[in-house]
C-alpha cells in the first residue's frame, strides 16, 4: 500500500506546473521521484501533504482517499515531510524542534510510552545532532538544518516520508551515510519518497523511481530501467543523444 | 420612496469616499506588503492641512488644492516610504503593522497638538449652497465631485495597473519581491511610487469627507476601519472588488443611519443609534467569514531579524522579586495623590502582559486587547459586587468566551485579518457597545458602562485587607509579578514551544500535524482572558472608571509601548504600565499631553531599526550578566537596603532616596565592567624571542628596527633565511628607510 497519487493536474494560471501526474510509493521502499528543475517536484509534494490544492487528482493513504483533508489531518494519518526550502521552527532549538513534534505525537497517541524528550534524545542521537541539540535552528547551516527537518519529521513516526532535497548541503561522506539511514527508515516499514538530484544517492537507494520532466510523468521504474531510457536521457541533457546522455548517466554512478 | 432615493444617494456618496481611501490602501498593501493603519490619519493630516490653507490663510480653493494634494502629499508619501517603510524589509508582519500604527499615533498626536481640538473648525462643502436636481431630489456639487472623483480614482488605479509600465512593475513586486529584485527591476521605485499615490488618494478622500465628520481629527483618522473593510472584500488586492466593497459599505451605512431610528423603533431606538456607525464593522465580519480559505503559508523566504529570547527561570524570579520589593518601597514613599494616581499601572501591566503570549510568542496579531479589559473590567464590577474576587473569574471567563468569538471568522485566513478582524471589533465596542444604555435580558438588568461610569470596590481577599491604597498597590505588583512567572511557565513548556513553531512556520506546524486553528484560538482565548482581568485590577484601582478608558486609540498606545520595549518580555509590561498608569509623563511633561503620545509614535516608528524592542537589545545585555555576579548584586541590593533604611528613619527625603535607589540599579552594569577590569588587568601580549618590541610596532613611531629583528621575523614566519649580504644588498622595498638606517 502506501502512497497513491493519481492524475494531478496543478494549474498556475496559465502555467500548468503538473499535468495529469500518477506516481506511488510503497511501504517499505524508498522511491525516488527525479527530474530537472522546475519539473514539478516541489509541487508535488505541496499536493500530497495539502498546502497545494490540486485543479484535479487524488491523494491516497494506504488506500484512504485524503484529498479533502486539511494538511493537518493527513499529517495525523502518517504523513510527514522536508521541506526544501527549510521551514524549521528558528526560534527554538535543535532539541526543541524535535520535541515539538514528538509532543504533538504523544498527545494524539495516549498510549506512547516515550516521552516527548527521550524521544529527542534519541533521534539527536541516531542523526548524530546531539553535539547541536542546544543551537538556535536559525543558526544552523542548510546541510545541518536539513537533518533536523529530517529529524522532526520522524519524531512523528510517519508512516510515509516525503524528503526533498534532504541531501543538498552534505559532503559525500555524509550522502553516503545518509543513503544507508534512508534504508534503515524504509526497512521500518515506512514509504519513503524521495526528491533529490545527486544521482549517486538516488540511484544507490532507491528500489524505484518516477521521472517528471515540465509537469509531466515521462517515465518509472528500476534504476537500471531509468539509467537506459532515452527519454529521461532527452530531457536530463536536452538532446536526445542517447549515447552521450547515457555516458554522463553513467558516470554519476 | 423619495428617502430611499435620498438615502442611496449620500449612500453612494460615501461610499465614493470610503473608495478612494481603500484604494488607495489596497494599493500600498499590496506594492509594498505593509498594510497602512495611518491611512486615515494621513488623511486627517491633509484635510487639516487644507483647512489651514484655504479656510484660515484665505488662499483660493485651486491653489489650496494643488499644494495639497499636488505636493505635500506626495511628498509625504515619499518621505514615508524612505525614512520608514523601506527599512521593514525583513521584519514580520506584526512590526510592520505596529510602525504604521506607531505613524497613527504621532500623525493623531501632532494633528491635535498643531490644531488644537477645543478651538471649533469648519470645513464647508466645496461649492457650498450649489446644488442639481436629480430624480426629485437636491444633490449638492459637492457630492456630485465626490462621486466623479471615486469614479476617476478607481478606472485611474485599474488602467495604472493594467497598463503602465510603473503599473505593471508595482504588480511583479507584489507577486514576487525577491524574484523582481533578481530580475533586475527596482523594487524602490513601484514602493515609493506607490507610497506617492497613496498617501495623495488618502488626501483626497480626507478633503472631501471633512466636512461630512464635524471635520476633527479622531473621525477622519478612524476612517481607515470604514476603508479596509471594503479593501477586506476586495481580498486586500482586488481593486474592482474593493470599489464595489465600498459602495455596499456605504449604502449600508446610509440605509442603517435612515431606518434604524428611534422614530421608526420606539423601544430599540436607543440601541441602534451606534449601530449603523458600526455598520462597516459588522460588514466586514461578515466578508470575513465568506471569503476563501487562505493557504498555509511558510517562513518568510528572508530570515526574520526578530527573535525571542527564553527567558531562565533564575532571570524571571530576580524580576518578580525586583518588582515586588519596588511596589514595597514605592509603595512606602510615594506621596499619597501619586499613589492613589499609580495603582492604576499594574492594571496596565496586566493588559500588557496579555500582549506576551499571543503577539510576541504566537506571532498573532490583536488590536483589541484594551476593549477585552474594558470588559473585564464590566464583568468585575456587575459580577463581582462588593469587591468579590469571583469578578475577576468570570472576568477572565466571558473575555476567553468573547475573544474566541472574535477570532473564529478569521482563523482561516492570513494573519493580517485577525489584526483587522480585532481592530474593528474594538473600534465596535468604542462607538456603539460601550456606550449602550441599560437593558433586560430575561429577568436580569444588564448596564453595560451604568450609562457612564463603572464603579469598582478593592477586592475582599479572604484574610487579607487590601483596601488602602498603599495595600492594593503592593497587591498590584505581587499579582503582576506572579502571573508574569505564568508567562514565563508557559514560554519554557510544550505550548509555549508550539506557540513559537506556529509563529516561525505555520506550513511546517501542520505537516507535524498540528491544529494551528485550535492553538491560536486557545491562546488568544488566554490572552482575552488575561487582558479582562487586567482590566478589573485596574477597575479595583481607579474606583470608576468610564468608556473612554478604554478607547481604541488608547488601546493602540499600550500595544505600542509593549512593542517599543519587546514583545517578549515580561520588562515590557511593566514599563507599559509605569508609562500610562501613572502620573510619570504627566509629571514629566505636564503641558504637552499630546508629547508623550508622539514620544511613543516616533519611538515606534524606529521599530525598523531594532524590532526585538529595547529590552532585549539594551537592557538585558548589560543587566544580564549581573545574575552571574553575586558581589556586584548584593552590592547593589546592600546600598538599596541602606537607602531604604536612611529614608524610613528619615536620614534623608524623597528626592535623594530615589535618585540613590536608581544609581544603586543603574550602576550595576558600570560595576560588572569595572569588576572585569580588575579581575583582568590588560596584559601586553609575550614580545617573540629576538624581537626587540611587538612586530606591529617595529620601525613605527621611532621604535628600532634592526637587522636582529628581520631575522628573528623570518625565522617566525618560517622564511628560509638570506645570507646577510644579500639582506643589505637588495633592501626591502617596504621599509627601506629602516633597513638602511640598521
Ligand atoms: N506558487 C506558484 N505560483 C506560480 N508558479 C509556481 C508556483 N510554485 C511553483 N511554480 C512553478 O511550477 C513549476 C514547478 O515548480 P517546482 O518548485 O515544483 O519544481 P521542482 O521540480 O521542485 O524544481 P527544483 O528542482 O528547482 O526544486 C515551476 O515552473 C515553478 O515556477
Ligand atoms: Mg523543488
Amino acid at each position: 500500500m502506501g502512497l497513491e497519487v493519481e492524475g494531478v493536474t496543478v494549474r498556475f494560471g496559465g502555467h500548468t506546473a503538473l499535468n495529469n501526474v500518477d506516481i506511488w510509493a510503497h511501504e517499505g521502499k524508498v522511491t525516488g521521484l527525479i527530474g530537472p528543475n522546475g519539473a514539478g517536484k516541489t509541487t508535488i509534494f505541496n499536493v500530497i501533504t495539502g498546502l497545494q490544492p490540486p485543479s484535479s487528482g487524488q491523494v491516497r493513504m494506504d488506500g484512504r482517499d485524503v484529498s479533502k483533508l486539511a494538511p493537518y489531518r493527513r499529517a495525523r494519518l502518517g504523513m510527514a515531510r522536508t521541506f526544501q526550502r527549510l521551514e524549521l521552527f528558528g526560534s527554538l532549538s535543535v532539541r526543541e524542534n524535535i520535541q515539538v513534534a514528538a509532543a504533538q505525537y504523544r498527545r494524539l497517541h495516549r498510549g506512547t510510552k516515550e516521552t516527548p524528550q527521550d524521544t529527542a534524545a534519541r533521534l539527536l542521537h541516531r542523526l548524530d545532532l546531539t553535539a547541536i541539540a542546544h543551537v538556535r535552528a536559525d543558526q544552523l547551516p542548510t546541510g545541518q538544518g536539513r537533518v533536523v527537518e529530517l529529524a522532526r519529521s520522524l519524531a512523528c513516526r510517519p508512516k510515509i516520508l516525503l524528503l526533498d532535497e534532504p541531501a543538498s548541503g552534505q559532503d559525500d561522506e555524509e550522502t553516503r551515510g545518509f543513503g544507508q539511514l534512508l534504508r534503515e527508515i524504509a526497512a521500518d516499514g515506512v514509504a519513503v519518497l524521495l526528491v533529490e538530484h545527486d544521482m549517486d544517492l538516488v540511484m544507490n537507494t532507491c528500489d524505484e523511481l518516477h521521472v517528471l520532466d515540465f509537469g509531466k510523468k515521462i517515465a518509472n521504474g528500476t534504476c537500471d530501467e531509468i539509467r537506459h531510457n532515452a527519454a529521461v536521457q532527452a530531457a536530463y541533457l536536452g538532446t536526445a543523444d542517447a549515447a552521450e546522455a547515457d555516458e554522463v548517466l553513467q558516470e554519476s554512478v | 420612496m423619495h428617502e430611499f432615493i435620498i438615502l442611496t444617494i449620500s449612500g453612494l456618496v460615501t461610499g465614493g469616499i470610503y473608495a478612494i481611501t481603500a484604494g488607495g490602501l489596497t494599493l500600498t498593501y499590496t506594492t509594498t506588503g505593509i498594510f497602512n493603519f495611518a491611512h486615515g490619519a494621513t488623511g486627517a493630516l491633509a484635510a487639516f492641512t487644507y483647512w489651514q490653507l484655504h479656510f484660515d490663510w484665505g488662499w483660493p480653493v485651486w491653489l489650496s488644492l494643488l499644494v495639497v494634494l499636488g505636493v505635500l502629499a506626495p511628498a509625504f508619501g515619499v518621505f514615508l516610504h524612505f525614512a520608514i517603510m523601506r527599512r521593514l524589509e525583513g521584519t514580520s508582519e506584526t512590526t510592520r503593522l505596529m510602525v504604521t500604527v506607531a505613524v497613527l499615533l504621532s500623525l493623531l498626536a501632532a494633528v491635535m497638538w498643531i490644531w488644537d481640538p477645543q478651538t471649533p473648525r469648519n470645513v464647508v462643502n466645496f461649492f457650498p449652497g450649489e446644488s442639481v436636481d436629480m430624480a426629485g431630489t437636491r444633490v449638492s456639487y459637492h457630492d456630485l465631485i465626490t462621486l466623479a472623483v471615486a469614479l476617476i480614482v478607481a478606472i485611474g488605479l485599474w488602467v495604472l495597473l493594467r497598463s503602465t509600465r510603473a503599473g505593471v512593475a508595482m504588480r511583479a513586486t507584489v507577486d514576487d519581491r525577491n524574484l523582481a529584485v533578481l530580475n533586475g527591476s527596482r523594487p524602490e521605485v513601484p514602493g515609493m511610487l506607490a507610497w506617492a499615490t497613496g498617501t495623495m488618494l488618502a488626501a483626497v478622500a480626507g478633503i472631501l469627507i471633512a466636512p461630512k465628520l464635524s471635520f476633527a481629527a479622531l473621525p477622519l483618522t478612524l476612517l481607515i476601519v470604514n476603508a479596509y473593510a471594503a479593501a477586506v472584500i476586495g481580498r486586500l488586492k482586488s481593486l474592482p472588488w474593493t470599489f464595489v466593497g465600498a459602495m455596499i459599505i456605504g449604502l449600508v451605512t446610509e440605509y442603517g443611519k435612515g431606518y434604524l431610528t428611534e422614530t421608526r423603533f420606539p423601544t430599540a431606538g436607543p440601541y441602534l443609534s451606534g449601530l449603523s456607525d458600526s455598520m462597516p464593522v459588522l460588514v466586514l465580519f461578515v466578508a470575513i467569514m465568506l471569503l476563501p480559505t487562505s493557504r498555509l503559508r511558510g517562513h518568510a523566504s528572508s530570515r526574520t531579524r526578530e527573535i525571542s529570547h527564553r527567558p531562565t527561570w533564575t532571570g524571571s524570579l530576580v524580576f518578580a522579586g525586583i518588582v515586588i520589593a519596588g511596589a514595597v518601597v514605592a509603595a512606602n514613599s510615594l506621596a499619597a495623590a501619586d499613589l492613589f494616581a499609580s495603582t492604576r499601572m499594574w492594571g496596565f501591566a496586566l493588559i500588557g502582559l496579555s500582549v506576551i503570549p499571543l503577539v510576541g510568542y504566537a506571532g498573532k496579531m490583536s488590536l483589541a486587547q484594551l476593549g477585552f479589559a474594558g470588559i473585564g473590567a464590566i464583568c468585575v464590577s456587575h459580577l463581582g459586587e462588593g469587591g468579590n474576587p469571583l469578578g475577576l473569574l468570570w472576568a477572565a471567563l466571558i473575555c476567553a468566551g468573547i475573544g474566541v468569538l472574535v477570532a473564529l471568522p478569521a482563523l482561516r485566513l492570513s494573519g493580517i485579518y485577525l489584526a483587522l478582524a480585532t481592530a474593528a471589533f474594538a473600534v465596535m465596542l468604542d462607538r456603539w457597545i460601550f456606550g449602550l444604555p441599560a437593558f433586560t435580558w430575561g429577568d436580569t438588568k444588564i448596564d453595560l458602562f451604568n450609562s457612564g461610569t463603572l464603579n469598582f470596590e478593592r477586592f475582599d481577599w479572604p484574610g487579607i485587607d487590601i483596601s488602602s491604597d498603599r495595600a492594593y498597590f503592593i497587591f498590584g505588583a505581587v499579582f503582576f509579578a506572579l502571573s508574569s512567572l505564568v508567562v514565563v511557565w508557559i514560554r519554557r513548556g510544550e505550548f509555549g514551544r508550539r506557540l513559537l513553531a506556529m509563529k516561525d512556520s505555520p506550513a511546517a506546524c501542520a505537516t507535524i500535524g498540528m491544529n494551528h486553528k485550535l492553538t491560536t484560538l486557545t491562546v488568544f482565548g488566554l490572552s482575552a482572558a488575561m487582558a479582562g482581568v487586567g482590566g478589573g485590577i485596574l477597575g479595583g484601582a481607579a474606583g470608576t472608571l468610564s468608556p473612554v478608558n478604554f478607547d481604541f486609540t488608547a488601546g493602540l498606545s499600550v500595544l505600542m509601548l509593549m512593542v517599543i520595549a519587546g514583545l517578549t518580555s515580561p520588562g515590557a509590561a511593566l514599563f507599559a504600565g509605569i508609562f500610562l498608569g501613572t502620573p510619570l509623563m504627566t509629571n514629566l511633561f505636564p503641558d504637552y499631553a499630546q508629547l508623550t503620545t508622539i514620544l511613543i509614535g516616533l519611538n515606534g516608528i524606529a521599530l525598523g531599526k531594532n524590532p526585538n524592542g529595547f529590552i532585549a537589545a539594551k537592557i538585558r545585555p548589560e543587566w544580564e550578566p549581573a545574575l552571574g555576579r553575586p558581589v556586584v548584586l548584593a552590592g547593589s541590593a546592600a546600598a538599596q537596603l541602606a537607602l531604604i533604611v536612611l529614608r524610613f528613619t528619615d536620614v534623608i527625603g524623597n528626592w535623594p532616596f530615589v535618585l540613590g535607589i536608581l544609581l544603586a540599579v543603574i550602576g550595576i552594569p558600570a560595576a560588572l565592567k569595572i569588576e572585569v577590569m580588575i579581575k583582568a588587568p590588560r596584559t601586553e601580549p609575550e614580545v617573540p624571542e629576538g624581537l626587540s618590541g611587538q612586530p606591529e610596532g617595529l620601525g613605527l613611531n621611532g621604535n628600532r628596527f634592526e637587522a636582529a629583528d628581520i631575522e628573528a621575523l623570518d625565522k617566525l614566519i618560517a622564511l628560509p633565511s638570506l645570507p646577510a649580504a644579500a639582506t643589505a644588498a637588495a633592501p626591502s622595498p617596504i621599509l627601506p628607510g629602516a633597513r638602511h638606517g640598521a
